[in-house]
Parts: C-alpha cells; sequence; structure tokens
C-alpha cells in the first residue's frame, strides 16, 4: 500500500495545487531555558511536566490553506465518502473538580460539549473576552453545547469547585497542534513564506515566534517560554 | 445634768437603732466610695481597653477571612486570570461590577482589587485607600502572604488585611478589603462597655463618641500637653475635668497593628457620673432610711417611755400632794402589772401614813396645849406664893426668926426660877402655836450682850466658869426684840455654863457684817455626841433620858433644866428669819452661833 501510495505521489504532485508545495512544520516546546538545556543533554527525548497541556498555533495562514485543512478533500480512494454532516463534538467533561481535557483547542467556529458525568452538581462560565457564558449549575447527565466564534484563551471556571480550571484555546485556523509529552508538535503543512507560531501554555502564558518556511527543506521550531 | 426618767429611756432605746443606722450609713458609704474610686475605675478602663483590643482583634479576623473567602471564590478570581489578551473592552466595568456584588456581601469600607503586579483594578468601598498608605500591605500580599495592618489615611483609619488572590496554581492579584475604625467601632464600644471612645490621628479626633464640642475640646488640650512619640504605647491620664458636671478618666493606647511611627491612638474614657449618681442615690436612699428608723424609734421608744412614765408620773404627784399634806389626791393607776401593785401599795401606805400623821399633829397639839394650860395655870399661884412670901419676908405675918429670914429668902429664889420655868414654858406654846409677835426696837448690841451676860452670870452663882466678851463691832445697832433676843442669848450662855466645869470659859462674840448679825457662844465644857448634834438640829432639843434627870437651882456641872433653853432660843432665833449654827466636839466643847439678819439701814443709822 505504502509502495502504491510512493509510487503514485509525483503524479499527484503535479495535479495537485501550487499549495501542495509544502514544508512540515515541526518543533519541540520548552517551558523554560533551564528545560531546553536538559533536554539538550538527552537529545530532545526528555518528558517536559506538563507541556502537554500547552497549544501551538499558526496566527495567519493562507484562506487556501486554511480551506483545505477545514474542509479536507478524503482520500481519492475513499472518493465515494461525503463527509459527515454532524461529527461528534469534542467533548470536556467536569470530574473530580476537574476539566477534562483541561486543555482543549479547537479552531474558530467550533462547538464544544460541555458534560457533566460526576455525581455533583458542577457549573461552568466564563468571563473571557473571547467567549463570555455560563451555563449555570449543571446537574450530573446534563450536556451543553457552546459555540466559540471567536479566537482567544478561553478559561473555564467553576462555581463550585474553586480549584477546578480549564481552558479551551479558540485557535484562528485550523494550523494547530498539541505537544506531546516531550513538547514536541507538529503542524500542518505549509507552502513557503513568513509565518508566526504562537505557542501558549496555560502556566507559561503566550509566547510569539516568527519564522519562514523554505521551500525546501524543512523547519523545525524550539519555541522556549522565559523564566 | 439630770435627766429625767422618759429621757433616759428615750436615750437608752435610740442609742441601739441610732448606732447601728449610723455605722450602717458609713460602712456602705465606704464601700460605695472604694468601689467607685479612681482605682477601679482605672482598672475598668485597661479592661475595656483590652476588650477593645480583642474585638479589633476579632474584627480584624472576620476581615481576613472574608477576604480569604472572597479570594477563593472563582467568580471572583476568574476575572483576575484574565491575560491582557483575554479581556475585553468591558473589562474594568466587570472588575467593578463583580467587586462591588462581593461588596454588598462583605460590607466593608475599603474593597480594592489589584492585578498580579499591584495595579489598581477597582475601588468600590465607601472609602479609598492612598496609594502610599497601602502600599506596605499590598506589596506583602504581592509576595504571597496575607498581610494585616492599620491604613493611616490621614484623617481615618482602617483596619486592613490584603490577601494574595491564586488560581490554578499561581497568583493573579490582590484583594484589600478594610475596615474603618471610627465612630460606628466607637459606638458599638460605648454601647459595651459604657466608655467614650475617640480615635486619634496624629492630634486630630478622627471619631469619636463625645457629643460636646466641650469634651472634645477638653480631650484634645489634654493631649496636647502629653508626648505621643514613637515611644509612647499606652498613656494613663488622671482625672479630665470637662468644664462643668463632668469629670473623665482618660487613657490613651496606640491602635494595635499601627507601626509606631504614625500617631495613631485610640483614647477610652470613663465617666465618672454613673458612679456618683450611684453613690448619690445610695446615700439618699441611706439617709432617708435612717430619718425613717429614727422617727420609728423615737415614736416606739415614746410610747414605751409613755407606757411606763405615765403612771409613776401620776404617783410621783400623789406623792408630792401627800408632802404639802393632801393625802386624798386620785392616784388613778390601774393596772395588772408591777406598777399597779406598786401604785396600790403606794395608796395603801398612803392611808396608813395619813392616819399617823394626823395622830401625831393630835399628840403635838395636846402637849403645846398642855403646856400652854400648864404655864398659865402656874402662874397665878405662883403670883399668890410670891406674894405671901413677900409677906412673910416683910414681917406682916409675924416677926420671923433669922432661920425663917433665911428660908423665905431661899423660898424667893426657888419662886423666881420656877416664874421663868413657866414663863420660857409660855413662851415655847406661843411659838409653838406660832403666836410670838416681836417688838423691834433698835437696840446696841453690846447692851444685849452685857445684859444676857449678867443675868446668865447672876443665874451661875457659885461656879467657877470665866464668861468673857469680844464684840468685833462695838458700836453696832441692831432693829430686833432685843428682850426676846437677850432670852435667848442667856439661855444659850447659861447652858455654855452649865457644860463647862469649874475652870472653864464661855466667850461670847458678836459682829455685825454681810447684812447679818452673828453671836457665837463657844465653851470649853464637854461637848456633845454627833447624834445628840443632829438631834438639837432637826428636833430643836437633846433626847435625854428623864429617869436619870438631874434638876438643880442653880447652874451646877452637867445638870440639866427642863430642856426648853435651845428650844426657845432657837423659835426666838427663827421668829427673826434667823438660824442657829452648832458645832461640837466630844470632850472639847460647843459652840452656838446665833445669825440673824438685820437691816442695813439701822447700821447706817447707828454709824
Amino acid at each position: 500500500m505504502r509502495r502504491f501510495t510512493a509510487a503514485l505521489l509525483p503524479a499527484l504532485l503535479l495535479l495537485a495545487p501550487p499549495a501542495f508545495a509544502a514544508t512540515a512544520v515541526t518543533g519541540t516546546l520548552r517551558l523554560s531555558r533551564a528545560a531546553r538545556s536538559a533536554a539538550a543533554k538527552h537529545g530532545g527525548k526528555t518528558p517536559q511536566a506538563g507541556v502537554s497541556e500547552g497549544v501551538v498555533w499558526l496566527e495567519k495562514i493562507p484562506e487556501r490553506v486554511e480551506d483545505q485543512l477545514a474542509h479536507p478533500d478524503p482520500p481519492w480512494f475513499l472518493f465515494w465518502r461525503q463527509p459527515e454532516e454532524n461529527p461528534p463534538l469534542p467533548v470536556i467533561a467536569q470530574e473530580k473538580e476537574t476539566y477534562s481535557p483541561r486543555v482543549l483547542a479547537v479552531p474558530v467556529g467550533s462547538s464544544i460539549e460541555f458534560t457533566n458525568p460526576d455525581r455533583l452538581y458542577h457549573s461552568t462560565f466564563s468571563v473571557s473576552g473571547a467567549k463570555r457564558f455560563d451555563l449555570g449549575k449543571t446537574p450530573p447527565g446534563r450536556r451543553d453545547t457552546v459555540e466559540f466564534s471567536r479566537p482567544g484563551v478561553i478559561n473555564l471556571h467553576c462555581e463550585i469547585h474553586p480549584r477546578a480550571v480549564g481552558y479551551v484555546v479558540v485557535t484562528p485556523n485550523h494550523a494547530y497542534a498539541s505537544p506531546d509529552r516531550s513538547g514536541h508538535f507538529r503542524l500542518p503543512k505549509m507552502p513557503p513564506g513568513r509565518y508566526v507560531l504562537h505557542a501558549w501554555h496555560p502556566d507559561r502564558g503566550d509566547l510569539r515566534l516568527p519564522f519562514d518556511v523554505p521551500k525546501r527543506g524543512s523547519v523545525a521550531l524550539t519555541p522556549t517560554f522565559k523564566d | 445634768m439630770r435627766l429625767g426618767l422618759r429621757w433616759k429611756i428615750l436615750l437608752l432605746t435610740l442609742l441601739a437603732p441610732v448606732t447601728l443606722a449610723g455605722a450602717t450609713l458609713v460602712l456602705v458609704n465606704r464601700d460605695v466610695a472604694e468601689h467607685t474610686d479612681s482605682s477601679s475605675l482605672h482598672e475598668n478602663l485597661s479592661h475595656s481597653a483590652a476588650v477593645f483590643e480583642g474585638m479589633l482583634a476579632t474584627r480584624l479576623h472576620a476581615l481576613e477571612g472574608g477576604a480569604r473567602v472572597v479570594a477563593q471564590d472563582p467568580r471572583f478570581f476568574s476575572l483576575l486570570m484574565l491575560g491582557i489578551s483575554q479581556r475585553d473592552t468591558r473589562f474594568d466595568a466587570t472588575v467593578r461590577g463583580m467587586a462591588h456584588d462581593f461588596n454588598q456581601i462583605t460590607k466593608t469600607d475599603v474593597f480594592e482589587v489589584f492585578d498580579r503586579r499591584g495595579r489598581l483594578l477597582a475601588s468600590v468601598g465607601e472609602s479609598k485607600s492612598s496609594p502610599d498608605a497601602r502600599a506596605a500591605l499590598v506589596n506583602r500580599a504581592l509576595g504571597g502572604e496575607v498581610a494585616t495592618g492599620v491604613l493611616a489615611e490621614g484623617t481615618a483609619h482602617y483596619q486592613a488585611v490584603a490577601v494574595p488572590v491564586h488560581a490554578d496554581g499561581r497568583q493573579v492579584g490582590v484583594l484589600l478589603m478594610g475596615a474603618e475604625i471610627g465612630s460606628a467601632l466607637a459606638d458599638e464600644l460605648r454601647t459595651q462597655m459604657r466608655c467614650e471612645v475617640s480615635f486619634l490621628a496624629g492630634r486630630t479626633i478622627t471619631g469619636t463618641t463625645l457629643s460636646r464640642a466641650g469634651e472634645r475640646q477638653a480631650l484634645l488640650e489634654e493631649l496636647n500637653a502629653i508626648d505621643l512619640g514613637p515611644a509612647t504605647n499606652s498613656v494613663r491620664l488622671g482625672l479630665l475635668r470637662v468644664k462643668s458636671d463632668k469629670e473623665f478618666l482618660t487613657l490613651v493606647r496606640r491602635i494595635p497593628g499601627t507601626s509606631a511611627k504614625s500617631s495613631q491612638f485610640y483614647v477610652l474614657q470613663r465617666a465618672f457620673d454613673p458612679e456618683l449618681i450611684f453613690q448619690h442615690t445610695m446615700r439618699n436612699d441611706l439617709v432617708a432610711l435612717a430619718a425613717v428608723a429614727l422617727i420609728l424609734a423615737i415614736a416606739t421608744s415614746f410610747i414605751f417611755s409613755e407606757q411606763i412614765l405615765l403612771p409613776l408620773q401620776k404617783l410621783v404627784r400623789g406623792a408630792r400632794e401627800m408632802e404639802e399634806g393632801n393625802y386624798d389626791h386620785p392616784i388613778g393607776v390601774r393596772r395588772d402589772d408591777e406598777i399597779g401593785y406598786l401604785a396600790d401599795q403606794f395608796t395603801r401606805m398612803r392611808a396608813r401614813e395619813q392616819a399617823y400623821v394626823k395622830s401625831l399633829e393630835r399628840a403635838t397639839r395636846l402637849k403645846s396645849e398642855f403646856i400652854s394650860i400648864a404655864s398659865h395655870e402656874l402662874r397665878t399661884p405662883i403670883s399668890v406664893l410670891a406674894g405671901y412670901r413677900d409677906l412673910l419676908a416683910e414681917g406682916s405675918l409675924g416677926k420671923l426668926t433669922a432661920r425663917q429670914t433665911k428660908v423665905v429668902e431661899s423660898m424667893r429664889e426657888y419662886l423666881d426660877r420656877l416664874g421663868r420655868v413657866a414663863e420660857d414654858a409660855a413662851m415655847v406654846a406661843e411659838m409653838r402655836d406660832e403666836r410670838l409677835s416681836l417688838d423691834r426696837k433698835p437696840a446696841p448690841v453690846a447692851a444685849i450682850l452685857q445684859m444676857s451676860v449678867d443675868s446668865a452670870k447672876e443665874a451661875a452663882t457659885g461656879r467657877n466658869v470665866e464668861v468673857v466678851t469680844k464684840l468685833e463691832t462695838p458700836d453696832g445697832i441692831v432693829n430686833v426684840d432685843s428682850q426676846a433676843l437677850v432670852q435667848a442669848l442667856t439661855h444659850l450662855i447659861t447652858n455654855g455654863i452649865r457644860f463647862t466645869p469649874d475652870g472653864g470659859r464661855v466667850e461670847v462674840r458678836a459682829g455685825l457684817g454681810d447684812g447679818r448679825l452673828a453671836i457665837a457662844v463657844s465653851d470649853t465644857g464637854v461637848g456633845m455626841e454627833p447624834g445628840v448634834v443632829e438631834s438639837l438640829r432637826t428636833l430643836g432639843a437633846a433626847e435625854r433620858d428623864a429617869a436619870h434627870h438631874r434638876s438643880a437651882v442653880g447652874l451646877e456641872f452637867g445638870s440639866g433644866g427642863l430642856g426648853l433653853g435651845f428650844s426657845l432660843a432657837r423659835g426666838i432665833v427663827s421668829a427673826h428669819g434667823g438660824h442657829i449654827e452648832i458645832e461640837s466636839r466630844p470632850g472639847k466643847g460647843s459652840t452656838f452661833t446665833m445669825l440673824l439678819p438685820v437691816d442695813g439701814q439701822e447700821r447706817a443709822e447707828a454709824a
């Protein structure tokens, strides 16, 4: 199968629009300089506590690319498949006085389902500028859907449980990614040009990193939060 | 001073209640005074100060608790969690609204919210803190600790607490809450502690319960006089007298939690008046009680004494009447108790006394009548006897022999003596019947003395007793019945001769002075026993044993007469308004002194 695809690739590249002449953007998110130097020693495989709660995205990408990412064509060999009308929504559940997941990144315009699978009452509200909402007291089993139409970081609070804090990161586009436990992330391929990588972490805040995508070669970024 | 029975009873019955009332008054007064003295009030003030500082601590604790609760509320810290990029245009208004909502619950005077860099986001309390005043507290809170203290805002103080606001593991801001230390607290404290409370910033009163400007002014003047420097923590002032009617004990203390540099003090003042009013009321009540008790005691003791006294007074009146000879005065005491018995006995005794006195009077009257009649009856036969004797002596009844003549001559002597006795007895009877009348004429004292001595000497023929006269005032003339006085004096002299052994001496001295004539007859005779002197003084005659009576013609030593002599002399002197004094010692002799009042005018004439 792989071989077959590899054989087809040049043909596809010819057929595809110039957008496909793009480069993958990868990198490692570092929470501090110390983490970075420690990582350098161990070949970049050192786990970083909590780094996976970070989110990285590109501030601005060409609309064409965005369209592609928002409405990905099904692979040609699955052409008979129609895109799903109502794909399942991402879910944030309130369990054990926490939000699960604690950080959820969604592209702008997405909806999230807030559920209470717990046996306790909860509540969810936000006072963030990007989205103000208040679900009020939510009894066990309740499901609410909230649409996020503006990009930004939205803090989620439970009125009943002060320690329960969650974050919804509404990215301006679909070019976003969540690092793994070591901080590695991979963003969609981008056509050459100048971009700004935006990294955000609940404990470290925001970080902007401009970079260029060359016509050839790859991009590996190491966004690092200041100490 | 002699006290009647009534006053004695009154005094005795009053003594106990009055002493008790007095002692109670003194003791209670002392106790009340001790209770209200300044030291206990000082203690009270210190206690109040402790309570106040306890209140402040409690309040601060409550404030801190409130601040902590607010800081942990997601509705509160969710806004502070927002980074710059998460805020919208309404952010500031939202924070203010949220803070306002929270302060509706906490109701603190200062409610200020700061972001994680210490910038003020909202201040929604009635008061605002100034950056300088709050800087220390806020900075400590930014460092992550809960900071408490007192904000000094020029003319106001606030107990304040700055609490760091944490969310999702990091500090997102600071909440500053403050409660004013001012009039409201002062009023509360005053209600609880009965103290006037004032708060001072420097020397400015920022809140006080003193209602009158005069009191505030007096306090400020007092404070100006003392040192409120950084080293001063507590100053106890003495009595602060506000112009007219109020006195305060004053305690000045630094407000706990304030720095030494800032002069923030509170003043507790304890007015004296409640204690004084209490003391006055107490005293007045006691005095009123004592007065009532006294009146009651007087009334009861009066009734009590009257119960005893009334019948006694009736008895006394009866006794007085009896003394004056009225034996029939009604006693009018009819009781069954001891006094009734006494009254009955008194009445019975009075009846017996009356009967006895009547019998005595009768006996005396009979005796007097007998003497009077006897003397009169004797005089006639004596005259007749004297007439016959004269006839015999003249020889008209025949010539007498020499021996007969001698007998007749002797008869004359005895007849004279008998006549004198009869005369004396008649005179005594006259005096007893108060029938003696004086024939007062001016007469020289010397003549009276001479006549008396001559007469006495004549009677004392054959006795070897020297009679000496001494005139202290030789030319005195007195207005007296000289004949009677001579008679009286003669009796005293003859008595003196009679009781003086031969070789003795009787001295008669007379003197005028102080409106009185004094004639003293002293002898060197046998004297008299005190009992005899006493009976002479009271009865006017010496008690004698009739069985051993020894009569004599002349004045033989130790012989007795009829006993009329002294009685007669006393009667005559009494008729002149005078009396006789007797001094006597057995074996040494006696002195009888006649003392007669004489008219000064007579002496002037004589001079």
